[in-house]
């Protein structure tokens, strides 16, 4: 792979060279720089790029192909880009562009969905795998502290894994189990749509032990459950996708607690039209008290208060689907399209428009510091 | 090398778009176009065919005979062709309830299928044996491989004799209950219906479509799951990387040599499909080529697999055989390409990049 790794002391020349244009209207929400991560396409090239609040590059580093979702580690030094599903490569990236990007090892048997997190302490990896051939998710383990190994796995209680976090106690796992079988012989086909089973499933890191499946009621055993963000209060909130008919509009976000039965939260008729029953991403903002969901087939963000569950709002941003936490009530968002805005239940604000020559934002953006 | 594999496709279609065309490209006639040139006569067809295998299927219970298990297996060679063409109007009625799943679960890798026959035959469940009740099982034994299984597969040459008054019963309980569905399926599509109104005069107080564009987006993601579906889950896995790794048993409907009968059955549907639009008469000169060369696709590559006279198992380790399977893979993935690349353009809609199912 081509490493356009920089040294750490032209990182920052760089990173403070984009902040000090920035000024300029700009009513600072942070008090610290905050820096993003996120997948693209430029022409036929994928990379992920790291961007700063106002959108601006601050260093980009090539990917073997279409990357999907990070996982960053605590302090902010390192992420892992993962391929998009059928993934079949995970890359450690050093975030100071000090060290050469290490591709961690691919187990034939299994392939990555696109999403995993770093351990607490930041010596372990875990991903969401597929184990196809017996039809069950699982997550892997890597130790990268020391030799980027797969050290184990353990299983995610049901099928199709998408994205896992880490909840706040620095020891379980949250995965959501889409439930949709999969196998890379078979590509982009459903095995299993009248036979779903989505989850929320809970694992302690340490021991790889199932601690609690959430479901939902039978009624609803299509609606995949993909995408996960904790809120302040440390509830689990899930975005969704339904693979049943379009004459069916469930929710499509939820929000869980341990041990409690699942929540689900509409949008107004016309709103949840427009998401045409796909969330693509789902993120708080600054505070956790505002939870955000991209339809990027709807072309919008929508919002929910983390504490009442109330809808807030919508903005329309095409094909927008990343979404990071931002300030107080506001996001950082990007779009296929090329384009970068400040959203937020009351807020949109434009820092690239959409544009056919700019990097095409792919599904996730993530906060690194 | 291996066949192709065939991409995925979203598109977006919402006007508040900047990039999409000001004028819609499609006339206002577009979802009735749809329906009566083709949805209407093929769910007519799929009706009539099953209701001639579940007679079939009766008489074959009633009086056994070589003759009866002939004419049989003929009828469901008609039923797989309406079937295949019928297959591509993967959305409204035929997505509701399962229904698809239901007339052909579909594909099946770990072998659930022949798994959950052999059970059922086995212990000789008497809820197989009505189509009420043989409904209210897996979907795995329902459905046109179950039937096919019982119709080919090993024991079947009992059903000639009358040995196996069981697995006669569970063949003519799923003939009708493939009947079933294709009513209910044909009463969805007919003039009347909720969702005929709702395809062909969309409007902005309809739930399901509000206009023409939404009807158009139906229309390529039809094509675009159909020619998805047909190379990854149908061709592709049984084609293999070559023809020392082809597997012809991963293929749907190997056993009784339909195979290629279905594959070609969902490319001439799909050219029915488009052909009904009438968007080659209707759209400029450059989008109308657009349409010609996609036809001209569907139709090579459906010709390609009708040209194959070697048996379906045979094909596949045939270099002639694997040669023609190539040549349809491949027309299939130019058609899958103009269909992402130039036709979704040419009737005014946009491509998503994030919009992927999945992900």
């Amino acid at each position: 792979m081509r490493s356009t790794a920089i040294d750490r002391r032209t990182f920052l020349a760089l990173a403070a060279s984009a902040l000090g244009q920035t000024s300029l209207g700009w009513a600072s929400e942070l008090p610290s720089q905050a820096l993003y991560i996120g997948a693209r396409r430029v022409g036929q090239n994928y990379e992920a790029a790291i961007i700063d609040e106002r959108g601006k590059d601050q260093l980009v580093l090539p990917l073997e192909d279409r990357g999907h979702s990070f996982a960053i580690d605590a302090e902010g030094n390192r992420a892992v880009a993962f391929a998009r599903s059928p993934g079949r490569f995970a890359v450690l990236l050093s975030l100071d562009g000090s060290t050469e990007p290490v591709a961690l090892p691919v187990d034939p048997e299994r392939h990555f969905f696109g999403h995993g997190a770093f351990g607490s302490n930041g010596r372990l990896l875990f991903a969401t795998e597929n184990d196809y051939d017996a039809g069950r998710g699982v997550i892997g383990v890597y130790d990268v502290a020391g030799g980027n190994r797969r050290i184990g796995e353990f299983t995610t209680g049901g099928v199709g894994p998408h994205e896992a976090i880490l909840m706040p106690d620095g020891r379980t796992l949250v995965t959501g189990n889409g439930g949709i079988l999969t196998h890379p012989d078979y590509d982009g086909i459903d095995l299993n749509l009248a036979d779903m089973r989505p989850s929320l499933a809970y694992s302690d890191i340490e021991t790889g032990d199932l601690l609690e499946v959430a479901t939902l009621p039978p009624a609803l055993h299509q609606l995949s459950i993909r995408h996960l963000a904790v809120s302040a209060d440390g509830a689990v909130w899930f975005g969704c996708q339904h693979q049943g008919p379009r004459t069916e509009r469930p929710p499509l976000i939820g929000r869980h607690r341990r041990g409690r039965d699942i929540e689900l939260f509409f949008a107004p008729p016309d709103v949840l039209r427009q998401m045409d029953n796909y969330v693509g991403s789902i993120a708080v903002d600054r505070s956790g008290t505002v939870v955000a969901a991209a339809s990027p087939r709807g072309g919008m963000i929508a919002y929910w208060d983390a504490t009442t569950g109330r809808y807030l709002g919508m903005q329309q941003l095409a094909d927008g689907c990343g979404i990071a936490p931002l300030g107080e009530q506001s996001l950082l968002s990007t779009s296929g399209r090329g384009a970068i805005a400040v959203t937020g239940p009351d807020r949109f604000e434009s820092l690239r428009p959409e544009d056919r020559t700019a990097p095409e934002w792919d599904h996730h953006l993530r906060l690194v510091i | 090398m291996r066949i192709l594999h065939v991409a995925t496709l979203i598109v977006g279609l919402f006007s508040s778009s900047p990039v999409l065309a000001d004028e819609p490209l499609i006339g206002p006639d577009f979802g009735r176009n749809i329906a009566d040139g083709f949805a209407i006569p093929v769910t007519t067809e799929f009706s009539a065919a099953t209701e001639n295998l579940a007679a079939s299927g009766t008489a074959l219970c009633t009086t056994p005979s070589p003759q009866a298990l002939n004419s049989m297996r003929e009828s469901f060679a008609d039923v797989v062709t309406t079937w295949g063409e019928l297959s591509v109007l993967r959305f409204g009625p035929l997505t509701s309830e399962n229904r698809y799943e239901r007339l052909f679960f579909w594909p099946d890798p770990r072998g659930v299928i022949l798994r959950q026959v052999q059970e059922v035959l086995a212990e000789q469940e008497s809820t197989a044996t009505s189509a009420d009740t043989l409904a209210e099982k897996s979907i795995a034994v329902q459905g046109m491989p179950a039937l096919e299984y019982l119709l080919w597969g090993s024991g079947a040459e009992q059903l000639a004799t009358g040995d196996d008054a069981f697995r006669c019963n569970y063949a003519a309980a799923a003939a009708e209950n493939l009947h079933g569905l294709a009513v209910e399926i044909e009463d969805r599509w007919r003039e009347g219906s909720d969702f005929h109104a709702a395809f062909t005069e969309p409007g902005p107080d309809r739930e399901l479509y509000r206009d023409n564009r939404e009807v158009a987006n139906e229309f390529v993601k039809a094509l675009a799951t159909t020619l998805q579906f047909t190379m990854n889950a149908e061709l592709g896995p049984a084609a293999g990387e070559s023809l020392e790794t082809a597997a012809p048993r991963r293929a749907p409907l190997w056993r009784s040599d339909l195979t290629f009968q279905l594959l070609a059955a969902h490319l001439n549907g799909l050219d029915r499909l488009v052909a009904a639009t009438q968007l080659e008469d209707t759209l400029g000169l450059n989008a109308a080529t657009v349409v010609s060369t996609l036809r001209f696709d569907l139709q090579s590559a459906r010709d390609a697999l009708l040209s194959i006279e070697t048996p379906v198992e045979a094909a596949f380790y045939d270099a002639a055989g694997w040669e023609k399977l190539r040549y349809a893979g491949l027309t299939i993935g130019y058609a899958n390409t103009t269909v992402h690349d130039m036709l979704t353009g040419a009737i005014g809609l946009v491509m998503g990049f994030n919009a992927l199912d999945g992900d």
